[in-house]
């Protein structure tokens, strides 16, 4: 199992293809990097949505919203996701922002501790609420499924699922 | 002027045509109601039955408004990138900005690699 050392990563990154993130809460982000600067410390998530996930309706467009017309703060370029969203980490890397570039920006824009930090690169999984959903992130070792009463469309996507999560095994 | 007051306000320009945006202005303010709600979803989790009307208003006024727009704002605001190695990936990129320090993220990569994932992931609840 890979490590991840902070130390050193400044020129790496890390994949974590196996770890998962639910926010468990009303999940907002942004559509401009410089919106989401304002509002970190030392962390700022990526979130990617495949398009071809959007493209044949994998997710359904209620999922999220762009609220941005209707937020109290309409500059914030707001997204709300669901709680019960799951992400996938994808990777992990030390940014360093170089600073003669950050002089030419307006300087009201950043303050100091947002010069160096941590991305979190984070992919869509799931809604997170369909019938097996929570089977993806089970660290079980044994599915039990001995039931002959599956229909055929549940085995499917148990079948799915077992794909997705390499750990479990069908007893 | 108070959360008070600003939610006053906001409820007393509800009418029958505006209702979702005025439940997601409610919610954006970030007073009180904001940090109440996603305090219950954090700490209860599955269970939904300690959570009330605002939030089923809530949840039904994301999904009204993200079937209605969400589709047209992405096409409007050219959000889909080309992913540089491979061309042929498209995907939307948003950003959240993250009060985690240095220290906690160190602490919770750490346990990445001692416990089993599941309860990394409970673990993570902060991240």
């Amino acid at each position: 199992m890979k490590i991840f050392n902070l130390e050193k990563a400044t020129d790496s990154e890390s994949k974590y293809g196996w770890f998962y993130r639910q926010f468990n809460e009303i999940f907002s982000c942004t559509y401009d990097i410089q919106v989401a600067k304002k509002f970190m410390k030392n962390v700022l998530y990526v979130i990617e949505i495949d398009n071809d996930l959007l493209i044949n309706s994998l997710i359904n467009y209620s999922t999220f919203s762009f609220i941005e017309k209707f937020s109290f703060f309409e500059n914030e370029k707001e997204i709300l996701f669901l709680n019960k969203a799951v992400f996938g980490i994808e990777k992990i890397r030390y940014v360093k922002e170089d600073v003669n570039k950050i002089a030419d920006k307006i300087s009201h824009d950043l303050n100091d501790s947002n010069l160096n930090y941590y991305e979190i690169t984070i992919h869509f999984v799931s809604i997170g609420i369909n019938k097996f959903d929570h089977l993806k992130f089970s660290d079980s070792d044994f599915l039990n499924i001995s039931s002959k009463n599956f229909p055929e469309y549940d085995v499917s996507t148990i079948n799915d699922i077992i794909k997705f999560n390499s750990n479990s095994k069908v007893l | 002027m108070n959360d008070t007051k600003i939610y006053s306000q906001i409820i007393s320009e509800i009418n029958e045509n505006n209702l979702e945006e005025k439940i997601i202005k409610i919610f954006t303010f970030e007073g009180f109601i904001y940090h109440r709600l996603n305090w219950i979803l954090r700490v209860s989790k599955e269970s939904y039955t300690r959570l009330n009307i605002f939030f089923i208003l809530l949840i039904g006024s994301i999904m009204r408004k993200g079937e209605m727009n969400t589709k047209n704002f992405i096409r409007e605001k050219n959000l889909i990138f080309h992913e540089e190695k491979n061309p042929l990936r498209k995907y939307l990129r948003l950003y959240k900005g993250s009060f985690l320090d240095e220290k906690s993220l160190k602490y919770h990569i750490d346990q990445l690699s001692k416990k089993s994932k599941t309860i990394i992931f409970k673990n993570f609840e902060n991240f």
